[in-house]
């Protein structure tokens, strides 16, 4: 299947991923600075993002974003929060450095829309990818 | 007769964008990317500054002040009108508001010679009751119309008495002198109608005595029927007439019980003061705003600050901690487009009216110039980040 090279350089794209910052305690963070261009979210098991604007024109942040709405609602008083686990936002991320096809982005908003594969009892380190996109198709 | 056909089909034609081309004079407002101001203005009572940021992907905050003439005939009352409306599900019932509810109020206060408390109920009812008859017509080729509502917030100053109706979650604060001090103190003129507090959700349990699930509270957040947080408003007629809770409307929306009474009231709650001298301004603004400052803070930064832009700075000190609160730097947070800025913070809309307490007194039955101003937005197709946002957007407060 055309999914095999995209799996093989996900750790390479991982590699370019100090670019966008993750910490593990979300409430630690709270007053850290944030980098101009930058905006923050955080996932479902606490770990907070730095993510550059732009990838707000992506569609699988875009359908994050919308996932966060319909379960959390809008927030008024806080940070966004993402209802899913940081290795799924790690993967969406990578996928958006690696510029990949917009068929693949859209198997992923799809398996999001489902409503799987969002925990990390679905995505775990190792084999995350591979499970992703085979529940996606 | 075929006058007032074209006139009709005038209306009906006349393209919408047309009011948010101003950028030529401050006359009809300026647009600044998602921002749109008007920094000064004179109403019958004093001066005003208006101000309104976009975040939907359509505008859904619509607001309007009217000055002079509060009835259809140029015989008076002479006085100020200011709404706010802040639509949910889309922006058509926050439009049809502001299309309409100032007409009835102008003809219901020619028919009762003067304005009252009963006027302005009378005009809510007439428009809530006009919305219904749109939503009738638009049901079955648009049936979403039937979940799109508006939260409706009013104020009318006439004869030096202050009348505020409101329904929904909008809220209009008084900035009032303390003489012995010199402080300028903040007076809320308006409760809100959301299930977040405690009375409104009494009062929905008590209108619902049979309904232990009228009010729902899903991840901190109290909603009626776990659907909408606020228990009054214009529109929402899919929870208001059950004919309209059913297919082919969003399953969402639809209720599985069938409902006997209305679950959302239409009926406003209005208050009656008399203006007194050491009254200074009054903030009307949509929940956009109230939920980053409180009504003292909100009452200093106008004080504290020449009136002219006064409405443009409270927007700017929102967006500030709207920024703060989601972790970002301010000069980021202008950048993102409609839309998916709705998920840094909401349509925020804020209209200062300063009272000169020298015009205030002054008889309703003194005549002057008509003046209309609707806020503004952009009408741009849906895009990536903002059209354009200057250094300049909010002002240099």
């Amino acid at each position: 299947m055309v999914l095999l090279p995209v799996i093989s350089c996900t750790t390479k794209a991982y590699s370019k991923f100090k670019q966008i910052k993750s910490d593990v305690d979300a409430d630690s963070c709270t007053t850290t600075k944030v980098d101009k261009g930058h905006f923050v979210v955080y996932t479902a098991d606490r770990r907070r993002f730095v993510i550059p604007l732009v990838y707000l024109n992506n569609d699988i942040f875009r359908e994050l974003l919308k996932m966060s709405e319909d379960e959390y609602g809008l927030p008024s008083d806080g940070p966004i929060r993402l209802p899913c686990d940081a290795v799924f936002v790690e993967y969406a991320i990578s996928l958006k450095q690696r510029h990949a096809a917009k068929d693949l982005e859209k198997s992923l908003v799809l398996s999001v829309t489902t409503g799987r594969c969002l925990s990390s009892s679905y995505l775990q380190p190792g084999q995350t990818n591979q499970q992703l996109l085979i529940c996606s198709f | 007769m075929l006058s007032g056909l074209m006139n009709f089909l005038r209306a009906c034609f006349r393209p919408r964008s047309d009011r948010y081309v101003h950028t030529g004079s401050d006359a009809g407002g300026r647009q600044d990317g998602l921002l749109w101001y008007k920094d000064t203005g004179q109403h019958f009572n004093g001066e005003f500054s208006m101000a309104v940021v976009q975040a939907n992907n359509l505008l859904e905050d619509q607001s309007q002040i009217e000055s002079g003439c509060l009835s259809t005939q140029d015989s008076g009352p002479y006085g100020t009108f200011v709404g706010i409306y802040d639509g949910h599900g889309g922006p058509e019932t926050s439009r049809y508001i502001n299309n309409h509810l100032f007409q009835h109020l102008k003809r219901f206060t020619l028919e009762q010679q003067s304005m009252s408390v009963e006027v302005i109920r009378k005009a809510f009812q007439a428009t809530e009751e006009g919305f219904l008859s749109l939503v009738t017509k638009q049901w079955p080729m648009k049936p979403q119309i039937a979940a799109v509502g508006s939260c409706c917030l009013v104020g009318v100053i006439c004869n030096g008495t202050l009348y505020i109706a409101n329904l929904g979650d909008s809220r209009a604060v008084l900035g009032r002198l303390v003489k012995a001090t010199g402080e300028v103190l903040s007076i809320q003129l308006s409760a809100e109608h959301n299930a977040a507090i405690e009375s409104v959700r009494q009062e929905l349990h008590s209108l619902h005595p049979d309904d232990p699930q009228i009010v729902v509270l899903k991840h901190n957040v109290w909603r009626v029927k776990g659907l909408i947080q606020i228990s009054r408003s214009i529109g929402d007629v899919y929870l208001k007439k059950a004919e309209f809770n059913r297919e082919p409307l969003y399953s969402k929306f639809r209720l599985r019980e069938p409902f006997r009474r209305p679950i959302l009231s239409s009926e406003p709650s209005i208050s009656v003061h008399q203006l007194q001298p050491q009254d200074q301004f009054i903030i009307f603004a949509s929940d956009g705003l109230w939920e980053h400052l409180s009504n003292q803070e909100a009452v200093d930064i106008v004080q504290n600050h020449p009136h002219s832009g006064s409405a443009r700075r409270l927007v700017k000190a929102a967006l500030q901690e709207a920024a703060k609160k989601r972790e970002m730097r301010y000069s980021d947070l202008k950048k993102i487009d409609r839309g998916v800025r709705r998920h840094f913070h909401d349509d925020i809309t804020v209209i200062i009216v300063f009272l000169d307490s020298n015009l205030v007194s002054r008889a309703s039955t003194v005549k002057s110039p008509n003046l209309s101003v609707k806020g503004g937005g952009i009408n741009l197709p849906p895009n990536t980040l903002a059209p354009c946002t200057t250094p300049t957007e909010a002002g240099t407060s």
